[in-house]
This record gives structure tokens, sequence and C-alpha cells, in this order.
């Protein structure tokens, strides 16, 4: 796969490249919306939730911001990456190009929107004096888990979406669920025991709950923590390939 | 070794399951047990295969699952069933304008683009300026896309396609590409890389560009392969299919036909070459009967107009004392009892053929035959030498009122030249009858076929493949041992490619109308003998058939020169060429093959019934 990608590497940046073109085009901010529209969420958000939550979690802010920061790259990645093959569908119909392209592509341009607003919330992370240690760096691993998880979960949501198209409104609904699931806003600690594990099962929540810990609590998870994330991930990638794998020449039938 | 080969090739599309109409739909149609999935066969069992350097075209109808084969063959879709088998790489050229980004520039646009077909950035870099300025787009590289017309957008498609050097090139309708200026310069760069050696895949809807390019054709019609090999032929079948002259299953049929061997291929379905198949299928030799006109029958096909037979190639009035022809004949079919008689008109007034005694009334109002023939002796001239020229011999003959009034204008017609010119054995003798006996021919039978002749020529050539539009140079091109003996009708020396010279022959155009009238002339045939007008004769066919009608179609027979490509009809039997055709002769025994008959085949002028009896020996000849 990584020769075929090679392979394809002019293609690939062009197709970045016209991505990010199509995303920003005629807007004054251009790029600068990456930046503002998870600003603006999480002024909304503190806004909103500090009275209700707030006042019992030390750093709200950045609490907040690792659920928004996690939760918003996750549900931009792979709501475009559903509609990754779709949209070039009048190309794949007609050349022979490797599928995955378009959703890799869409991918770069979720991560670089989600970088530049990792380094905001470093920025944040200074002003409110938490301390950087070192454990920062293992902030790599969750950051790398999640987009392989983010391909893997658009895989299969655009494969689906070929033959699917009501999943793009079931999923709308499933995000918006999701991110009531993944205590973005709230501690989960008035839960029950059982509750509290329940909540592990939702691989955002995992995603969300590492940064927090590294960054707020200044700890590193257990090494079960990242089993489970790593078991989370393969899987999402390994069913989205298998699709990929066994669908690659049926997706020309339904677009 | 082939480069493409693709092998029983089927693909099929589902229609109607959930994943295409949706679940809400889904589950309606489930409740009301009106759920059918449909299956959809684009390309049923498609086999060929491709060479370097060659071309392929692929034609057929709208929805004949051309485009969706080419998918197969450059990998786009994986056939259900089959295999596709390639060597070396293929750039596929398909709808071409589609598949851009409308929001990108027309740079951007090209470098994507580039990007697909799988270039390098180095490549494009170094042909970007090429590719702008092949597609004459230099001052709209930095607009928007969309706002190209869509001539524009196909040439900028075509020029970057058009970079590649591939092994194998699939071009679908691609060199029908922008303004008249463009597309020959992309037909230009199309042969370019196919003189480079690339094999390539055309589909076009052009035949003229099939046929000038190809040099093979694979028919496609609703997913299945009517035919493929030969570009002429194909096309030549394909054209007629749309026309409507042939249908799907009868082009199918032909096809198989002439992929097989036979023991004899018989050249014109005339009266010669379909007595010869007759004969020798019943003796159980396989034969097969081509013919370049649109229909079978040769010189006595016929038509329907309103209604009523009409002799295509002028009046066929079947006339015969050989009672062995006249029982064989109607083996096939029945006759209409008909006496042909023919008026003529000359001066305004009308006399009766050929001469008698009416004839002879009308012209001097005399009574008995005494009279007639004493006037007669008066009209001949003495001659004291041979006549030298066919004026003195019909002045010899007939004397000077019956030639000035009767013969000369019409002779002159036919010949297209003046009867001093002409030699005297072109009429050896002119009958005279002093009886009223005004029957054009005396024969014991005569008589017109019910329905007219295409009945016979069905019948004859009943279970015997036939191929019309087919010349036999065509054919021969394309299956050249298609058969171990030929018969050949056609004339003898465009056999031989007139490699001694031209035999001449009299050719004739038809000028067919029909009349909003009942009757036009009153009778069948009617000769006018004066320098005008220019026809020779009138043929209304509605007295030849018996038919009734409100209306009427009558033909005009007008004498013409022969050159080549006009159609035969009589052969000028003077000493030059039939000197001429002895050398023929002479070159035919070394085409021992070849069976040269008929009218134009033997360079004689046979009447019908001397036609068959000749086709009839020949054939028992061969048995």
């Amino acid at each position: 796969m990584f020769r075929k990608l090679l392979q394809h590497r002019f293609l690939f940046e062009e197709l970045v490249k016209r991505d990010f073109k199509k995303k920003y085009k005629r807007t004054v901010l251009g790029m600068g919306w990456s930046l503002l529209s998870p600003l603006l969420m999480l002024l909304v958000m503190k806004l909103v939730f500090t009275h209700f939550f707030g006042r019992n979690t030390p750093h709200y802010t950045i609490y907040l911001f690792c659920g928004n920061l996690v939760f918003n790259y996750y549900s931009e990645s792979t709501k475009s990456g559903m509609r990754a093959l779709m949209d070039n569908a009048k190309i794949f119909s007609k050349v022979t190009v490797p599928k995955y392209l378009f959703l890799l592509s869409k991918n770069v341009q979720t991560f670089i929107s989600f970088l530049l607003t990792l380094v905001i919330f470093f920025i944040f992370v200074a002003f409110d004096h938490l301390a950087f240690t070192w454990k920062f760096l293992c902030l790599v691993y969750p950051i790398c888990m999640l987009i392989l998880f983010n391909i893997g979960v658009g895989m299969i949501l655009s494969a689906m979406y070929i033959f699917f198209r009501d999943i793009q409104y079931l999923y709308d609904v499933f995000v918006r669920l999701l991110m009531y699931m993944s205590a973005i806003f709230y501690q989960i600690d008035s839960y029950g025991e059982t509750a509290r594990k329940l909540f592990l099962l939702n691989p955002v929540y995992l995603f969300i709950r590492y940064f927090r810990k590294i960054v707020i609590e200044a700890t590193i998870p257990s090494v079960w923590f990242h089993l489970l994330m790593a078991a989370d991930v393969a899987i999402a990638l390994g069913v989205g390939c298998v699709m990929y794998k066994k669908y690659n020449t049926r997706f020309l039938y339904y677009v | 070794m082939s480069v493409l080969e693709v092998k029983n090739v089927s693909i099929r599309y589902m229609t109607g399951d959930f994943k295409e109409i949706g679940l809400k739909e889904y589950v309606m149609r489930r409740l009301t047990r009106n759920y059918h999935v449909n299956e959809f066969w684009a390309d049923k069992d498609v086999s060929f295969t491709l060479d370097e350097g060659e071309m392929l075209g692929i034609i057929g109808s709208n929805g004949a699952g051309k485009s969706t084969l080419l998918k197969a063959v450059s990998g786009i879709m994986e056939p259900t069933e089959g295999r596709v088998k390639r060597r070396g790489n293929v750039a596929a050229l398909l709808e071409l304008a589609s598949g851009f980004d409308g929001e990108l520039t027309v740079k951007e646009n090209a470098y994507l683009r580039g990007a697909m077909l799988g270039y390098t950035r180095k490549f494009m870099d170094e042909t970007y300026d090429e590719i702008i300025e092949f597609a004459e787009l230099h001052d709209f590289q930095d607009r928007p896309f969309k706002q190209l017309s869509s001539g524009m957008k196909s040439r900028l498609a075509f020029s970057i396609a058009s970079m590649v050097q591939p092994d194998i090139l699939i071009l679908d309708e691609v060199l029908s590409v922008g303004d008249g200026a463009f597309r020959k310069k992309s037909e230009a760069k199309m042969r370019e890389i196919i003189a480079r050696g690339a094999a390539t895949i055309l589909v076009s809807h052009s035949l003229a560009q099939v046929q000038e390019l190809c040099t093979k054709v694979l028919w496609l019609e609703h997913g299945e392969q009517i035919a493929y090999g030969d570009t002429a032929v194909i096309c030549g079948l394909y054209q007629q299919y749309l026309d409507k002259a042939v249908t799907l299953d009868q082009a199918r049929a032909i096809w198989a036909a002439l992929n097989e061997k036979y023991d004899y291929l018989i050249v014109g379905s005339g009266l010669y070459g379909s007595v010869f198949a007759r004969e020798m299928a019943d003796k159980g030799k396989r034969c097969i009967v081509i013919d370049k006109r649109p229909q079978l029958g040769g010189n006595v096909a016929c038509e329907d107009i309103e209604g009523i037979t009409v002799h295509k190639y002028g009046a066929h009035i079947f006339h015969t004392d050989n009672e062995a022809v006249w029982e064989y004949v109607n083996r096939f079919t029945a006759f209409r009892p008909y006496t042909h008689r023919v008026m003529a008109v000359s001066g305004e007034k009308e006399y009766s053929l050929p001469f008698n005694m009416k004839t002879f009334e009308q012209l001097w109002g005399v009574k008995t035959p005494e009279e007639a023939k004493k006037k007669l002796a008066s009209q001949r001239p003495r001659l004291d030498h041979e006549p030298k020229d066919l004026e003195e011999q019909a002045l010899a003959l007939v004397g000077k009122d019956l030639y000035k009034t009767l013969i000369k204008g019409y002779t002159e017609k036919q010949w297209g030249r003046p009867c001093k010119s002409l030699p005297a054995d072109v009429i050896k003798r002119i009958p005279l009858r002093f009886t009223e006996d005004d029957r054009y021919f005396e024969d014991e039978h005569q008589g017109i076929p019910e329905g007219g002749y295409n009945g016979l020529i069905e019948k004859l050539l009943e279970g015997i493949p036939a191929a019309t539009e087919m010349s036999y140079e065509k054919l021969v091109n394309a299956f050249p041992d298609i058969a171990k003996k030929t018969v050949y009708t056609g004339p003898i020396d465009e056999f031989f490619g007139y490699e001694l010279g031209q035999l001449e022959y009299r050719s004739l155009r038809f000028e067919t109308e029909t009349l909003e009238q009942e009757d036009s002339q009153g009778h069948a045939v009617v000769n006018y003998c004066e320098k005008k007008p220019l026809y020779t004769r009138i043929v209304e066919h509605k007295h030849l058939s018996g038919q009734k009608s409100p209306k009427t179609v009558i033909t005009r027979e007008y004498p013409r020169e022969w050159v080549p490509g006009r159609e035969a009809f009589y052969p000028v039997s003077d000493e030059r060429n039939l000197a001429l055709y002895e050398q023929y002769l002479d070159l035919a025994k070394e085409r021992p093959d070849v069976i040269f008959g008929g009218r134009l085949g033997e360079y004689q002028y046979y009447d019908m019934d001397e036609t068959i009896a000749v086709a009839l020996d020949r054939a028992a000849q061969e048995l």
C-alpha cells in the first residue's frame, strides 16, 4: 500500500490541494475558520456549561478544550470521509486509481485543521498555568491512533454511503448522540462503577480521556488503556480495509 | 502476441436491490411484496484480442454495452464473468469532458487530470505548456473551469490525455471533439500515437471513421456480440442494419454464414446464380450467394410501390418454348398468363409492334398482305454491295418508311450513336408478319410470376445463405477461403481487374414515378421511336401484374453509356469486344476454380429462359 501511495504521490498531492481549495474557496478568512470555529464552540460551551459543570472541575476550560479538540477532529474527519468516495465517483468511474486516496486526502485536510487547533490548545494550556512535562510526548500515541481510527471509520462510512445513502442522516444523529456520551463538558465521577466502565466502550471517550490525563492530571494511562485504544483502532481500520477490498470493483455500480 | 485478450466477458448490473433504492423503499416494497432485484447484462459473452499496432473499432447503437466493455478493458470495472488479460499499460480516454472540477482553474484541473492519468509532476511541469498550446486555451489558464465552453473542456481533456504513450489506448468518441479544425488536429495526434505502435480501441458513431482507421471491428448490440472481424464486411452489415434493410437476427445469421466454408460461392443472385445455387444445394452441395445490390434477384428484382409490383430493372416477361425450363420455373412459382404486346409511338401516332398487318395499315393504310408486300418492295433501295452499316442493313430489310418511323430514332437512342456508324450485324433479321398477329413473343409459354419475381428468387434460394450489398472484392478480402469454387455472374473483365482492357456494355437508367391516376398509357410497354423524348420506352407496371389501384406507377427507360461503376445491362457484341472476350476466356482458363456464367459472365445476351437453361446445363456439368 505504501509503495502504491508513493506511486500515486502526485495524484495524492493534487487531491489534497484540490480539497483545500474547495473547502475555503471564496471565504474571507480561509484557513482561519479552522481555528476560529473550534474556538467559538469552546466559548459557547464555556459560557453555557461553566455554571452547571465547571464549578467542581479544575481547569474547566482545558477540560472542555480537550473534549472539543478530539471530538471535532473525529466528527469532521469522519463526516467528510463519508462523502469522499461519492464526491469522486466521476473520477474513479473513469480512471483506475486506488480509491482510498480520496479518503486519505480528506483526512489530511482535517488533520491539518486539527494540528492548528492543537497549537492553540497548547497556548491555552500555557495560559492556564499547567506545566508542560515530558509526559506530553505521550500525546503522540493517541494522536496517531486517532488518525488511524478516523481513517478506519471513514472507510466504513464512505463504503456504506455508496450503497446506502440514508447513512448520512443516521450518522448525523449518531454523532450528536456520541457527543453527549463522550463526557465533553461533564465529569463521569457522579456515575456508578458500571456506568463508568461503559464509558470505556466509547473509543472517542478514550482519546479525550487520554488527553486529559496527560495535560490536566499529568499521569500516563495504564498499559491496558493503551491496548484498549489500539484494539478499537485495529477493529475500525480492519473492517474498513476489508470493505474496501471487497467492494473495490462494486462501488462503480451504485454511484 | 496479443497485447489484450478479452475472453467471454459478461458484465451484469443489478437494479432495484436495496442498495440502490434505499432503506425506506426497500421496506415498503418488501411489505407490499413488490421487491424484485433485476439483473441487467450490459455485456454478454464478448471476446476479442488485440495485437500490437492493431486498431479495433467497436460499433453499435446506444446502450449496446460499448462503454461498459471499455471500463472492463481498462480495469475500472471487473467483469462479472470471463476475463480480461492486459499486457502493458492502458490509457483510457472515456467521456472526456466529465470528471473535471468546475471550481478549480484550468491549470489546476490540468494538473489534477494529469495526476489521475498517472503522470508525474515532473512530466506535467514539462508538458503543461504544450498541453495548453494544443488545447488553444492560453488565455484561459487561470479561469475557473466551469466558465469554459463544453468544446474547450473536451479540448483540454484530449490534450492532456494525448500526451501519453500507452501500450493500449482506448478512445471513446474522443475523435469527434471540438470544432472541425481541432478535430483534424486531434485525429493527426491520434494517428501519431497509433503509429508509434499502440494497440488501439476506438468507439465511434462515425462509420466512415471506423472504416478508415480500424483494422478490425467488433459489433455489439444490446450487450451481445453480433460480429467480430473484417472491417468492411461488418461495417456494411451494420449500415444495412441501421438502414433497416436487415434485422439484427438476419445480420447475425449472415455473419455466421460468412464464417463457414462452402463448396460454391455464387456471386450475383440473378436467375443464373439462383438456379445454379438451387441445383447444387439440391445435390447436397453447400452454397452461399452474395449480391452487391441491396436486394436479391439481379435484374428480375421487383419492389412494391403503392401496392403495385414494379420491375426494378425494366419489364421482364417470361416467355419460352423450352418445355424443361417452363416446367422447372413452375416448380417454384405460379405464373399469371400474360400475352405481351408493345405499342410504338412515332410522330404522335401509335403503331403496333412487331411489324404486322396492323402496323402496315397504320403506316400506309394498306389492307391486304399483297398490298403491304408491294409497298415494302417499292421502299427497299437497290444495293449492289453488302450492307456496310446498320442503316443500309435496315433499309434493305424493311425499306425507308418503317426504318425512318420506327427503327432509326429508337436504335440511335438505344446505342447512343447514329445508325450510319453502327455495324450492320447489330440487326440480322427483322420479322415482318403478314398477319394480324401482334403478340410480341411467339413462344408457347408466356407469363409473369404471380406477385412478381421476388417469390421465384426466394423459392430458388430457400435455405441457402445470401448476403446483399456484398461485393465479391469485399467478401474475398475478408474470407479468401470461403468456398472451393466460385460462380461469377458479374462482368468477366471486372473480375480480372480489366487487365486486358474494358469490354463494352450498354447501360440503362430508370426513372420511376407514381401517378395519381388510374391509367396512364393503357399498355404495359410503349416504345418511343423518335430522337425525342430521350427515353426509349415507358413501362406501366399495373398492366404487367394485373393489379388494381387508383394510382399507377410508370418507369421511363433511358439508355446510356456504360462506364465502370454503372450497371452493365447489354453486352455490345461487336468484333472488337468478342475478340477481347475470347482473350478473357483464355485468362479464365488459369482460374479453373471460377465459373463465369450469365449475361455478363459469358458476355452474351440471354433471355430469362436461356439464362435458366444455361445455368441448369452448367450445374449438370459440375455434378
